[in-house]
């Protein structure tokens, strides 16, 4: 009986722990690392263009902020972002186009509210790749505000890890961007 | 035992509440809910929000649609005059991805219950008016997500006759001659004749077909379009006027006609667009022939 309710216990805990990812999340299969490195390569040149044009409007009721669509010599959009500032944190979401193809978006967040007395800071990347999530890492450094200063350095030492996506990233993310676009006339 | 027990419990709570890290985007809409965007980039000639058009031109669009639950099943085409219900466009006007629409709602194959990205058009108003189109996209579970835009149409939609004949004047009474209102051969006296043909060179001598027109009287007045004009691209009778306005005369009344010339024509308060898009010659009278010659026009008023 002992070993039967034990058996039981074991067996429901480790279904809750499958269940509790693989129903709504999912890691994004492996991609191949020149998918991402082609895609590293086409951000960082839209990084480095300085020809970028920039529109943008600011965020207007509950979320205090600015919103643009950067635009190249052609006339095409190659980023659209988003900033948010809250009492606790800033948020810079980045995404990034190659011709209609949404490739990449970057989130860098400063959170003050998570541990007390302490800055969180979070970079998470996603990588897309015909509509589908090809990767999502993510890394987070904690400091003491006094120590803000090496940031830089610290982010730098910091690994991104690998995260299981949630299955509605591509579409949450679209829904920034159409939203954004909105706000952009 | 019962702490054991407790510890177990503890456990599979644990593992439940923490095996998975909080969503690093904020998520601003419902877990099953699609999302419905114009397409960024979408391309030369693409809309992606409101515009003023020619009345009648066709208006395009790239959508791109998402659903996590990859139960996309139908995109609704709505149009919406004023105070007037939205109605679906009749499916037999639009075209997705370059291929007439399965319907209106347009039925989502589950190939692309995920994702899709659809090409659309279809055409606007015929006459000047002001209308708001809605897409929305919808989930086997009815949930929508939509994008709309407003169209304003100016002028009027131009109408085209094609095939239309004007043969040879030294051929068979009742031939010779156009009416442009209506396409119809008539005689190169007939008073409703817009455009007269010239006949053969000679009919004693010389029975070669002139390949020659003019305007039948003086009320019509032919002109050259400026350089770069597109006949095929004309759908506005607006666009016809403008064009004549900015066309050239033409020194000889006599024009000889030959296979892709352009014209444009006006006859009292009206214009047109002419394109000769075939001569057909037959040998002349006398030698196997039969003075049918002809050209082939199209019309557009």
């Amino acid at each position: 009986m002992k070993i039967n309710l034990l058996s039981s216990l074991l067996f429901i805990s480790a279904s809750l722990f499958l269940a509790s990812c693989g129903g709504s999340k999912k890691a994004a299969s492996a991609p191949a690392s020149t998918e991402i490195s082609d895609i590293d390569t086409k951000v960082a040149a839209i990084v480095a263009n300085s020809s970028i044009t920039e529109k943008f409007a600011d965020l207007k009721g509950a979320e205090k902020g600015k919103v643009s669509i950067f635009t190249n010599e052609t006339g095409e959009i190659v980023k659209v972002s988003k900033k948010v500032t809250t009492s606790t944190s800033e948020k810079l979401s980045e995404f990034f186009y190659d011709g209609s193809n949404l490739i990449h978006s970057s989130h860098f967040e400063r959170n003050t509210a998570k541990e007390k007395g302490k800055i969180v800071f979070t970079s998470t990347k996603h990588y897309f790749g015909n509509s589908k999530v090809l990767s999502a890492v993510q890394k987070s450094v904690t400091l003491k505000p006094a120590d803000e200063a090496n940031l830089e350095m610290k982010m730098n030492k910091a690994k991104f890890k690998a995260y299981p996506a949630s299955s509605n990233l591509m579409r949450d993310e679209m829904a920034i961007i159409k939203k954004i676009k909105q706000l952009i006339k | 035992m019962k702490k054991l027990l407790y510890f177990l419990s503890f456990i599979s709570l644990s593992l439940f509440t923490n095996s998975c890290t909080d969503d690093p985007v904020d998520p601003v809409v419902g877990d099953n809910a699609p999302v419905l965007i114009f397409t960024l980039n979408p391309g030369t000639g693409f809309i992606d929000g409101d515009k003023t058009v020619e009345a009648g031109s066709t208006i395009k669009l790239k959508l791109d649609g998402t659903d996590s639950d990859k139960d996309l099943t139908s995109l609704h085409i709505e149009s919406k005059n004023g105070s007037d219900t939205a109605t679906h466009v009749p499916s037999s006007v639009i075209l997705v991805n370059g291929a007439p629409a399965n319907g209106n709602p347009i039925s989502i194959p589950s190939a692309d219950g995920e994702n899709l990205r659809y090409s659309i058009e279809f055409p606007t108003a015929d006459v000047a008016d002001t209308i708001t189109y809605t897409f929305s996209l919808e989930d086997s579970k009815g949930y929508t997500d939509f994008v709309s835009f407003t169209i304003i149409t100016t002028g009027t939609k131009a109408f085209e006759l094609t095939g239309k004949k004007l043969s040879n004047a030294s051929g068979p009474a009742g031939m010779g001659g156009i009416d442009l209102h209506t396409g119809n051969e008539v005689g190169s006296s007939d008073p409703t004749a817009e455009l007269v043909d010239l006949g053969v060179i000679n009919p004693v001598s010389d029975g070669t077909w002139k390949q020659q027109f003019k305007a039948a009287t003086v009320e019509t007045i032919i002109r050259k379009p400026l350089a770069g004009f597109d006949y095929s691209a004309v759908f506005n009778a607006d666009a016809i006027k403008s064009a004549y306005d900015a066309g050239t005369n033409i020194s000889n009344p006599n024009i000889v006609g030959n296979k892709d010339d352009v014209y444009l024509i006006k006859s009292g308060i009206f214009y047109w667009a002419v394109k000769i898009t075939k001569v057909v010659v037959t040998p002349p009278l006398g030698m196997g022939g039969d003075n049918l010659d002809y050209f082939e026009l199209s019309i557009k008023r």
